[in-house]
């Protein structure tokens, strides 16, 4: 590996998109996309039957649960499989970064993720949002579960072994917005990162104030950096432990 | 002819998978933990709206006794998918015992566990009396659900992240026990083709003989199509 | 014990004709090769008599009666262990074998001798996902014998193992030979086929085009020769002669009489090369 960073030159950018259509075209193939559109469908029938009061509150909480923590499950799943059927080592033996490699992974999940919740909610909820702070809490919110995913992939045996060590990882992080539910004043909750995200993808429909707004996206997105740089470092190790 | 070191077998590969025996499991811990939310959340959620939650009951019991085969039909869909790694179907052919011994093996394995887990929830939850006859029905009819859901999975997933995917697609059948409550009369036609409905509907109309009737037609339609789909699938080698 | 006449076989999906007509006979107590590049129709050919395609052309008659007329009840007397090992992973060796054997009516009781002929007793009750290739392969191989079939169908068994493994494997199937066992064998692997064949068949785009033992087709088919490395006028020089009349041979008499010979080899007619001559192809893998 000679760069470190992700210098974007152009052949670099090539090369990231290019992993990027793979991994697009990939998730089509597992049924992803279908999924989420009945699964989209469904939910805006029963979003239909609410009146506004109720959907200012269901939404956020739903969108939230399914599609913004999505990759959280699904990266596992993906790179164990891509590992069992030796893709994993192509990094090895093509130009292709660790890095390109990572994001691209990153950025497709947030790219359905974003996709379901705008359409979910662009349909369904006739009262106010802020679209750009949702669209940025999404992405905030997908990043940061997808990263706790990748690094929990990092170290599992297999796609089995993943899904038993995720489950404490969360309701370590699902629990404190529970918490959120009955205590929402209390405003070291916000440090748990799962519950800033909550805020941020809540605070879209609840006309949150703006500088809240911008404490909780610092927040996520150095939060989301460092993450980063860790999960690029863990990987990095684990790969050529295992070359 | 089916011995009892089918089983046997069959309970060991689960034990020794963390994942299988947490997913075995979750039924177990679920049923108290949804005791729990609603003697707490109820007097909670009284306090803000004025509506009976006890109107409901009989959805939540549904959603509760449905959501063990549909796990059930998970776990087993996963144990199919790891056999397949070992090129276990290749290998039943060449025997005597053949795929459809196999098959059958793991549906009555689904079948068994569903029922027991009937009872088992219908008794923790306790919030919705049925007569016991109507118990031992809806039981029976979730085995050949948990086995539909079973198939379904060994038929469309060829991986684990597919199996995952469509387990999550699958779950949207759950969704069909709330339709009556949405009054949309083409959804409630769309939910009579499937099994989940019928169970909720028995449950709600306690004994009628419509809903028993085309409840069982349902659901032995599905586990029919789906048992001939399977066994016409050629094996790829 | 196996009878093919006039065998024909089309993929029903893609149309393909794979298998052309072709016709042998094994015997009883014999190993029969079946060798071939890949894709020439031996896996065809093997699944076609084991009965996992159906829907063929011409006779197979497998002990004393048309495939197509045998139940499941066939596979009490046949065994197949195919080239990748079909196990169980969560279970351990000795429980595989016990699940297994419990799916036919002559279920072995001595399992510990079983594991032992492949020296996997030390290993019985580790789990299958632990082994390695070798062993996984070898218990494959007592699992596909274990119910003491009377023909057995084995698909390159040796593919993958180091030489210690495939020796094992190969003189287990030497002591079956030996127990009277019948048994077919697919390989593109022609040490083990001229080691271990009575007869040996080569199959090419479905058609089968020599059977014969491994020994008459090397001497019909091989051209055996020496090869001498000599100095001629001060020069190094090699020449090959062919075996057959070589007393004869003014030429290579000349060498031996007036030049300084360094080396002098000979070279027997390989298996491989009736293969070549029969395919085509040069051996892959």
């Amino acid at each position: 590996m000679t760069s470190t960073k992700p210098i974007i030159s152009d052949a670099n950018g090539q090369r990231l998109l290019s992993a990027l259509k793979a991994d697009v075209l990939f998730q089509f193939k597992q049924g992803f996309y279908f999924v989420y559109i009945i699964l989209s469908l469904f939910y805006l029938i029963i979003f239909h039957q609410l009146d506004s009061a109720w959907l200012s509150y269901v939404i956020p909480v739903v969108l939230f649960m399914d599609p913004s923590v999505l990759g959280l499950f699904f990266i596992g799943g993906i790179l164990l499989l891509e590992k069992e059927q030796g893709i994993l080592s192509l990094i090895y033996v093509t130009p292709l970064r660790i890095w390109e490699y990572i994001l691209s992974k990153i950025i497709s999940l947030c790219l359905i993720s974003l996709m379901v919740i705008l359409l979910i909610s662009l349909i369904a909820y006739k009262g106010a949002v802020n679209y750009i702070y949702l669209i940025i809490g999404v992405i905030l919110t997908s990043i940061f579960f997808t990263l706790i995913g990748f690094l929990v992939a990092t170290s599992s045996k297999s796609v089995n072994d993943f899904f038993v060590k995720i489950i404490p990882w969360m309701m370590v992080l699902m629990l404190p917005c529970v918490l959120l539910g009955f205590y929402p004043n209390l405003l070291l909750l916000g440090l748990v990162p799962s519950v800033a995200s909550l805020k941020l993808v809540w605070g879209a429909y609840h006309a949150i104030n703006f500088w809240e707004f911008i404490m909780l996206v610092l927040y996520m997105t150095v939060l989301n950096i460092f993450l980063l740089k860790y999960t690029y470092a863990v990987f990095q190790k684990k790969m050529v432990l295992e070359n | 002819m089916i011995k009892l070191i089918y089983f046997r077998s069959d309970l060991k590969q689960l034990f020794r998978e963390p994942m299988m025996t947490l997913l075995f499991f979750i039924p177990l811990i679920i049923t108290p933990l949804f005791r729990i939310i609603l003697a707490f959340g109820v007097p909670f959620l009284q306090s803000y709206v004025t509506f009976s939650v006890e109107v409901y009951h009989n959805y939540i019991l549904a959603f509760v006794l449905l959501m063990v085969p549909a796990m059930l039909g998970v776990v087993m869909g996963f144990m199919l998918l790891d056999d397949k790694d070992g090129k276990i179907i290749e290998l039943l052919s060449v025997t005597p015992f053949g795929r459809q011994g196999y098959l059958i093996v793991r549906l009555s394995f689904v079948a068994i566990a569903t029922l027991l887990y009937t009872f088992y929830t219908y008794t923790v939850m306790g919030l919705y009396t049925l007569p016991i006859p109507i118990l031992i029905y809806i039981g029976l009819l979730m085995c050949t659900y948990g086995a539909s859901i079973g198939m379904i999975f060994f038929n469309l997933a060829t991986d684990k992240v597919k199996g995952l995917t469509y387990a999550k697609g699958l779950n949207i059948m759950l969704f069909f026990i709330l339709v009556d409550l949405l009054h949309i009369p083409w959804l409630t036609i769309l939910a009579g083709f499937f099994p989940t409905y019928w169970i909720y509907r028995i449950i709600e109309n306690k004994g009628t003989v419509i809903p028993i009737v085309l409840g069982l037609t349902v659901h032995v339609v599905w586990f029919i199509i789906l048992l001939w789909i399977t066994r016409k699938r050629k094996i790829n080698v | 014990m196996i009878h093919i006449d006039n065998l024909n076989y089309i993929y029903p999906k893609s149309g393909k004709h794979a298998i052309k007509g072709i016709d042998f006979n094994i015997e009883k107590g014999e190993i029969f090769g079946f060798l071939g590049p890949s894709g020439a129709g031996k896996t065809t050919t093997q699944r076609l008599i084991i009965g996992l395609l159906t829907g063929y052309d011409g006779q197979i008659q497998i002990l004393g009666k048309e495939r197509r007329l045998w139940q499941k009840d066939i596979f009490e007397k046949i065994g197949v262990a195919f080239d990748f090992p079909n196990l169980y992973l969560k279970l351990t060796a000795l429980e595989n074998l016990k699940l297994i054997g419990s799916y036919y009516k002559n279920c072995p009781k001595d399992f510990d001798s079983l594991l032992d002929m492949v020296g996997l007793l030390s290993d019985k009750h580790q789990r299958v996902e632990n082994f390695s290739k070798g062993m996984k392969m070898r218990l494959n191989f007592v699992r596909s014998i274990m119910h003491d079939p009377d023909v057995m169908f084995f698909d390159e068994p040796t593919s993958g193992l180091d030489p210690v493994n495939a020796r094992i494997i190969k003189e287990q199937i030497q002591y079956m030979k030996s127990k009277g066992k019948t048994i077919f064998l697919t390989t593109h692997n022609m040490t083990v086929a001229e080691q271990l064949c009575d007869h040996v068949a080569f199959i090419n785009d479905g058609v089968l085009s020599a059977i014969d033992t491994p020994s008459n087709l090397m001497v019909e088919h091989g051209n055996a020769y020496v090869k001498l490395r000599y100095v001629h006028n001060q020069q190094e020089m090699e020449t090959a002669f062919p075996l057959s009349g070589l007393g004869d041979n003014n030429a290579f008499k000349e060498i031996l009489e007036q030049d300084r010979i360094i080396t002098i080899h000979s070279g027997e007619a390989t298996l491989e090369d009736v293969f070549i001559k029969f395919t085509g192809r040069k051996l892959i893998g």
